[in-house]
């Protein structure tokens, strides 16, 4: 035994954990959508951020290296005037100082090749004549950048400028280190690219500054397809489980390929999108669920007054059913009480008639006549109270309780036959229209002869003075088997209509009706579970419907008497 | 042929009187008793009784113990139950345990002089066919 209690709370356990992680499922589930449009949204940012960044930095850059151009023109153009004073060239190009890079060195070459003066770090005389590039220059007319490996195999940015002197062509050479570019180009703002590089026409790194977390050869080729299309290639990149934005862009006049890598994980870090979301979604849904809640408890309200006035409706008839028990009770009493008296009396009243029959020598007199009928009367009296008694037990207990299978047609039609000489006294016709399908159920048959007679008396009476119609009417259906029982008499007024099942309470002059017909009928129909309802118009007549509960399957039949 | 010796129980003592005078015009020995002890103790002194009217509701031994007793001690005794109040399934358990029939008070003179008649005769045929059964086995005795 102790094992059940345990048990039921063991269930109960299981269920408020299901029900509880069934609440939570709606909470997890705009969470995660919470989460996920978080992320599309930051992604989305993170996306034109990047590209943004990307442009503005391959920008910087071209910007920087035609400000160098521009400055290397105007030098050039100083340096040409004076052309053959080489003290004043040596002192224009050396006193060039460029724009945020640092140019390493300037070369004057003439078209021939040999280097005319120089200062900086430049290459030597020697290795600008044996290096056929650095020599490059003389078929072109306007000014040009190349990249050549100078001074130790360091990568070197060389831009040219074409001077003309006389008849003379010379050529002025800067030169910069790719390492000095790079570091010079920042963005201001949002934030910087996880790496950026500075490739050649193959991908091979000139410069870099960041770290590298990708492949080599990922972005290797990307730079190619860059150079090559001369325009921007974008790319999404994941790489030991982060995603990478990278672009390659080119730069410099199709010389060089500006390579950037962005971190989605560095753009996400301090957003905190699961955390947002799951206050998001749980602020949400509690809001929601107070607005649900107080709308289903107002809604629920209404529900439970209108529950309660059903409840009072069925302590009514609790109430009702009290005050007919009790009043069965105290009928029962009565008749009780008053039969054994009223029997002496008429016993009594019997005796004297018995006696009164030996006085030969009165007979025929005036006051024989009269003690006789007086004590007719006693007896008859007697009788009444007998009757009322009777039916005060009748409506107390049953008078024959003898449940048996009744064919309520059957009953109907026998009820119609007896009343049918009162009836065609009244000038009443009586129409029936039964349902074949009607079941028998199982009752006591005199119960329900009574309750069938009482309505038909009662129809009959009311429709004694001007004749009319009673149509007895019989239907089974889902709700059950109805008798209706419609006349065409005076009808019921309305303030009367919910008095007449109270015991006692009657319209007929005194000494016909006990009042007790209907209550006795209610009683009845209510024991079998059924239900008589009355609708009445006063002046055009009223109906009487039995609804009785359908039979459960048959039981075979009963058999009480022995 | 003697007259039908009818014993009345009831304890209500002006029905009984009444009820003895009104029965005793009618050509009924009248026997009383006011309670079931005292109805047994009667038939005890007097077991020629015919007919009982047995009131069903009384104080001390009621009407059915007492038609139990009755019909255990004298079988051929015949027994009509009278019931004042709503005990009618009492009465027809009585009929049940052997009670010739049941009235309801107040009764009808007549009803009841006829049913207490119907009583006797049925009784006396009952006794007639005990006597010709035995009449018969003395015979066949004899025969042996």
């Amino acid at each position: 035994m102790k094992n059940i209690p345990s048990s039921l709370f063991g269930t109960t356990g299981k269920f408020f954990s299901l029900i509880l992680g069934l609440s939570l499922v709606p909470v997890l589930i705009t969470c995660v959508f919470l989460y996920y449009y978080d992320y599309l949204e930051t992604k989305n940012r993170y996306d034109t951020l990047a590209k943004q960044n990307a442009y503005f930095q391959a920008q910087n850059l071209n910007d920087l290296l035609s400000k160098i151009r521009t400055d290397l023109q105007l030098v050039a153009d100083v340096a040409e005037t004076r052309i053959h004073d080489l003290e004043f060239i040596k002192q224009v190009i050396g006193g060039y100082a460029g724009p945020q890079v640092t140019v390493s060195g300037m070369a004057v070459v003439t078209a021939r090749g040999e280097v005319f003066t120089r200062t900086g770090q430049t290459p030597t005389a020697e290795s600008i004549a044996r290096d056929m590039e650095l020599r490059e220059g003389t078929r072109r007319k306007e000014s040009y950048a190349f990249l050549s490996r100078v001074n130790g195999n360091q990568w070197n940015m060389v831009m040219v400028q074409r001077m003309v002197a006389d008849s003379d062509t010379k050529f002025l050479k800067a030169f910069i280190p790719i390492e000095n570019i790079l570091p010079v180009i920042s963005l201001p703002g949002a934030f910087l690219a996880r790496w950026s590089a500075l490739m050649d026409h193959e991908g091979q790194v000139l410069s870099l500054s960041g770290t590298w977390s990708i492949d080599e050869k990922l972005y290797q080729d990307y730079a190619v397809q860059s150079f090559e299309r001369e325009r921007m290639v974008q790319a999404g990149i994941r790489d030991n489980g982060q995603s990478f934005q990278l672009f390659m862009i080119p730069v410099a006049q199709k010389l060089m390929v500006l390579g950037l890598a962005f971190d989605f994980h560095d753009f996400t870090t301090n957003r905190q999108p699961l955390g947002k979301a799951v206050i998001l979604s749980v602020v949400g849904w509690t809001v929601i669920l107070m607005l649900v809640s107080f709308y289903i408890a107002r809604k629920g309200s209404g529900y439970l007054s209108r529950r309660e006035v059903r409840l009072q409706a069925m302590n009514e008839q609790v109430v009702e059913a009290g005050k007919m028990a009790s009043i069965g009770e105290l009928a029962s009493g009565i008749a009780h009480e008053i039969n054994n008296p009223v029997a002496i009396m008429v016993e009594e009243a019997g005796w004297m008639q018995d006696l009164l029959e030996d006085e030969t020598e009165l007979a025929g007199t005036k006051n024989f006549e009269e003690l006789s009928r007086s004590l007719r009367q006693i007896r008859q009296q007697g009788r009444r109270c007998k009757d009322i008694t009777y039916k005060l037990l009748s409506f107390a207990r049953k008078s024959d309780s003898r449940v048996q299978d009744v064919d309520l047609n059957a009953l109907a039609l026998e009820i119609s036959a007896i009343s049918e000489k009162r009836a065609k006294y009244a000038g009443v016709k009586i129409n029936m229209d039964l349902d074949p399908t009607v079941p028998s159920i199982q009752t006591s048959a005199t119960e329900m002869q009574q309750v069938f007679l009482n309505i038909v008396n009662n129809a009959l009476d009311a429709m004694e003075k001007k004749g009319g119609e009673l149509n007895i009417s019989s239907k089974k259906d889902h709700e059950g088997i109805h008798f209706w029982f419609s006349d065409t008499g005076d009808g019921i007024p309305k303030a009367n209509l919910n008095k007449i099942f109270d015991p006692f309470f009657t319209t007929k002059p005194v000494g016909k009706g006990t009042g007790l017909g209907l209550s006795i009928c209610y009683a009845i129909i209510q024991n079998l579970g059924g239900k008589i309802i009355v609708t009445s118009q006063p002046g055009q007549g009223t109906t009487f419907h039995i609804q009785l509960p359908c039979p459960q399957k048959h039981v075979g039949i009963k058999t009480e008497s022995g | 042929m003697s007259l039908a010796k009818v014993l009345l129980v009831d304890d209500e003592v002006p029905f009984v009187e009444t009820m003895v005078k009104r029965l005793s015009r009618r050509d009924f020995d009248l026997l009383t008793a006011y309670s079931g002890q005292e109805a047994l103790e009667v038939m005890e002194k007097e077991p020629r009784v015919d007919v009982v009217i047995l009131d069903v509701k009384m104080p001390g031994m009621d009407g059915i113990e007492t038609l139990k007793e009755i019909k255990y001690r004298y079988p051929l005794v015949e027994v009509i139950m009278l019931t004042a109040h709503a005990t009618v399934e009492t009465a027809i358990d009585g009929m049940k345990l052997g009670a010739f029939d049941y009235l309801m008070k107040p009764a009808e003179m007549d009803q009841l002089v006829d049913k207490v008649k119907r009583a006797e005769n049925i009784k006396r045929h009952k006794e007639d066919r005990i006597a010709e059964a035995q009449a018969m086995d003395i015979y066949h005795r004899r025969g042996d």
